[in-house]
């Protein structure tokens, strides 16, 4: 078999072509989250405050796909910590093609710091980036956890202040920080780049998972717009409200139908609900849709296209 | 009613030559196509993501990008794009530089004025949108201008301008610099500048953006800092040279006089102002 390969190739005069082996070809053409993994290293490792980074997730245990994420965890030293969360939308904004402002993630797990989802624009393609945060002075919780590896460490050590009580609290507060229609719009966009991830590796329990969280969303995005009074009460008095003024009656009636539909979302089915959520702002929040509108619409082309 | 903008802004920027839709269809084409080797110069005045390669210039080598005063010939890249060259050459236009001008996505060219270097003889640069996006806009004389494809632009780039692609596509254009000959004052005759397509930037409070920028630099993250200051430049109406103004103020404040005095020879080479790094 391999000789008439050889053959062919050597018919078609290829036989001068030089060998590379394997190791160089990867070297020379790594996979894109690598690419942009020491681009984000490149970046924050210019701060004296950066203690150190670790890799986790799929790329830590080497099991990534071409449609992983890059999960990067960043340890500041304790007294830059919050600046450095605050700074940390304007260094990415600065440095890629952010789609909006960092999600934050309340999927990730408690290492004790902060955890936001960034989508990128990465040429043809969007990746998600999910950056964590945390004071260098609590790092054990990560640590513990198997696979991480750490990819940077900063051998000049800064003369470091405890603060850890403030980062408690600065923490706390980011946390409980009430949600807004934008933040929860970055959040369904994300749920909608991770839903495509689902679909095309046939992760059905997982789809099932963030179907339900999408459909959360939006729901969420129809109460903070249309009966911002209820928000925290989720699916109660949801469908009673929603008899009150004609608009909610639709949107509600809209969402049922998606919710009955869907246990789990396809490509056609989510690009479906996605242009739903996109007509709702346009109908019932325009103003928010000036400065994310952009975002979404792109979200949509991608995920018309396949791409997202 | 006012047809056009005032004649200051028409000076800087305008429409002289309309273009077919096929015509734009077929070089974007045949540009796309033809795999460029793209080349980034000037690093200095932009974010990085704008890329050129030349098409006509003084060695007929495509990667040659940094003009100068010369007879033009053809480069490969030209060979490779017969429609682009017909148009070109039948354009009957005194041609010293000609390249294709990549702008990718979140990129920008700071403010700055151009031809310092060359001969003092009259010459323009000519655009010619091809894939291009609203938010993909020129800035100049306080304004957003978006170069929309189906014309050749004039730019007088000796007032001070930059441009940046908010837009989700690669800008493609194709830069002419021209030595002025009768085709182009011929042009000239009939300039003008559709006003749907400028719009006044917004002036802004600008202490947000410094505090930001303030934030970065005591983390450490000066040249994100400096290109969020460069910035203020493409979204707010502000004086000439204000953006650089805004890094040599925060370095001072930091008491970081080797780089206040970098941004300060920065200002005045990006400006023309009179002195050389």
């Amino acid at each position: 078999m391999d000789e008439q390969k050889t053959g062919v190739f050597e018919s078609r005069g290829e036989s001068m072509m030089p060998t590379i082996p394997i190791k160089e070809l990867l070297l020379a053409q790594p996979p894109v989250q690598f690419v942009y993994l020491e681009k984000l290293l490149t970046i924050f490792s210019v701060s004296p405050k950066l203690h150190s980074a670790y890799v986790r997730g799929s790329i830590a245990r080497n099991d990534y796909d071409r449609v992983s994420d890059i999960d990067l965890v960043l340890a500041f030293e304790p007294e830059a910590f919050a600046s450095a969360v605050e700074s940390l939308d304007t260094i990415m904004q600065q440095s890629f093609s952010t789609l909006f402002s960092g999600w934050l993630d309340r999927i990730v797990p408690d290492f004790g710091g902060l955890g936001y989802v960034y989508l990128i624009q990465a040429g043809e393609k969007i990746l998600q980036i999910d950056l964590y945060l945390l004071p260098s002075d609590r790092l054990n919780k990560l640590l513990s956890v198997r696979g991480v590896t750490r990819v940077y460490e900063n051998n000049v050590k800064a003369s470091s202040n405890s603060v850890p009580e403030c980062n408690d609290e600065y923490i706390r507060s980011k946390i409980s920080a009430p949600v807004t229609q934008e933040s929860i719009l970055f959040e369904i966009v994300v749920l909608a780049h991770l839903l495509k991830k689902r679909i095309k590796r046939g992760q059905t329990l997982l789809n099932h998972s963030e179907t339900v969280m999408l459909h959360r969303a939006f729901r969420d995005l129809i109460r903070k717009t249309l009966d911002p009074a209820y928000f925290a009460y989720g699916w109660y008095h949801f469908s009673e409200n929603s008899r009150k003024s004609e608009i909610f009656a639709k949107w509600a009636a809209a969402i049922e139908t998606v919710v009955h539909k869907y246990a789990v979302h396809d490509s056609t089915s989510l690009l479906e609900t996605m242009k739903l959520v996109a007509a709702f702002i346009d109908e019932t929040c325009p103003e928010i849709f000036k400065p994310v509108g952009v975002s979404l619409n792109y979200c949509i082309e991608n995920l018309r296209r396949g791409e997202l | 009613m006012k047809l056009f903008e005032p004649i200051s802004l028409l000076e800087q920027v305008s429409q002289i030559y309309e273009l077919p839709e096929n015509v734009v269809q077929r070089l974007t084409h045949e540009i796309l196509m033809a795999e460029l080797p793209w080349k980034e110069a000037y690093s200095d005045y932009q974010s990085s993501g704008w890329k050129t390669a030349s098409l006509l210039n003084a060695s007929g080598h495509s990667r040659d990008v940094v003009i100068s005063d010369c007879k033009a010939v053809g480069t490969e890249a030209l060979k490779l794009m017969p429609a682009t060259e017909n148009l070109i050459r039948s354009l009957n236009l005194d041609i010293m530089w000609a390249r294709v001008a990549r702008l990718e996505p979140n990129s920008f060219i700071w403010e700055h004025r151009d031809f310092a270097e060359l001969k003092k003889v009259p010459r323009l640069r000519l655009h010619i949108p091809l894939q291009t996006h609203p938010d993909s806009y020129l800035v100049l004389a306080g304004q957003r201008i978006f170069m929309k494809s189906g014309f050749i632009w004039k730019l007088n780039p000796t007032f001070p301008h930059g441009v940046c692609n908010r837009g989700p596509v690669t800008r493609l254009h194709l830069i002419l610099d021209c030595y002025v000959n009768e085709t182009l004052r011929r042009w000239l005759e009939s300039e003008r500048l559709d006003p749907s397509l400028t719009q006044k930037l917004p002036v802004t409070d600008v202490n947000p953006v410094l505090s930001k920028a303030s934030a970065l630099m005591n983390l450490g993250f000066n040249s994100c800092a400096e290109s969020l200051l460069l910035k203020t430049f493409h979204s707010s109406l502000q004086d000439e040279g204000k953006s650089y103004d805004y890094i040599i103020k925060s370095y001072q404040d930091k008491r970081e006089t080797g780089l206040a005095k970098q941004w300060m020879s920065k200002k005045q080479v990006f400006l023309n102002q009179g002195v050389r790094a």
